[in-house]
């Protein structure tokens, strides 16, 4: 709590920011960017994404064991 | 009475997280942002249109996103390593692991998205193409210059 009562300001900084409201949110280009992340290779493409980071986990646990 | 033996296991743990995320940052700024020769799913969506070059700055963000956290577990980790009293405290172990990082996200990365899944290439003009190899042979460099330094402070530590 002693480090997190500080940062509680921050949180009103992100209704807040303009960012918030997007320009291209209501914008046709928008509405297509959505829909091609989330369309039906979007678990693939999540699958695709996280593949290396097991693989990392493993390297960096089996390099600390055997090697360094 | 004898000190301990002192260990390198925790910083060099450490150091390979911090380098996994650097290394992540090299290809993502460099690759990705400023030269803009590939990025995140350019094999699968074309970065010529307005709405492929966004998707793929979305999935560019989500990598970065990765590749912050791994970072900030590094920092976490050296905050541990350096106020155990068994850690040996060495610069050039802390350098070599993070070089061993950085060549393993490119040996890791490269093999899996630019050879087996063929999410995107290094450099996407051509496809799957020498650079490829490039890269992967940077990571076993990178991984070899850091194991090099490692051993040679865990071998003067041990004299």
């Amino acid at each position: 709590m002693k480090i997190a009562a500080p940062l509680i300001p921050l949180a009103l900084v992100f209704p807040a920011a303009p960012a918030w409201a997007c320009t291209l949110c209501h914008s046709r280009t928008a509405e297509e960017v959505r829909a091609a992340i989330f369309g039906a290779d979007f678990l693939g493409n999540v699958a695709a994404l996280a593949l290396p980071v097991p693989v990392l986990v493993a390297a960096v646990l089996a390099a600390r064991k055997y090697l360094l | 009475m004898s000190q301990p033996a002192k260990t390198t296991g925790p910083l060099t743990t450490a150091g390979m997280a911090i380098g996994i995320g650097m290394g992540g940052f090299v290809d993502g700024i460099v690759f990705h942002q400023i030269l803009q020769i590939h990025n995140m799913l350019s094999a699968r969506i074309a970065t010529d249109t307005l709405v492929g070059a966004k998707v793929n700055m979305v999935w560019d963000g989500i990598f970065h996103a990765a590749v912050w956290m791994a970072t900030a577990i590094g920092i976490t980790l050296l905050w541990k390593a350096i106020k155990r009293p068994d850690v040996l405290l060495s610069g050039t172990a802390l350098f070599g692991s993070i070089l061993f990082g950085f060549g393993l996200f490119n040996l890791v990365e490269g093999l899996i998205d630019h050879h087996v899944l063929n999410i995107h290439h290094v450099y996407e003009r051509l496809g799957q193409s020498v650079w490829d190899y490039v890269f992967l042979a940077s990571g076993v460099a990178l991984m070899l210059t850091g194991w090099l330094m490692i051993r040679d402070v865990r071998s003067r530590s041990a004299a």
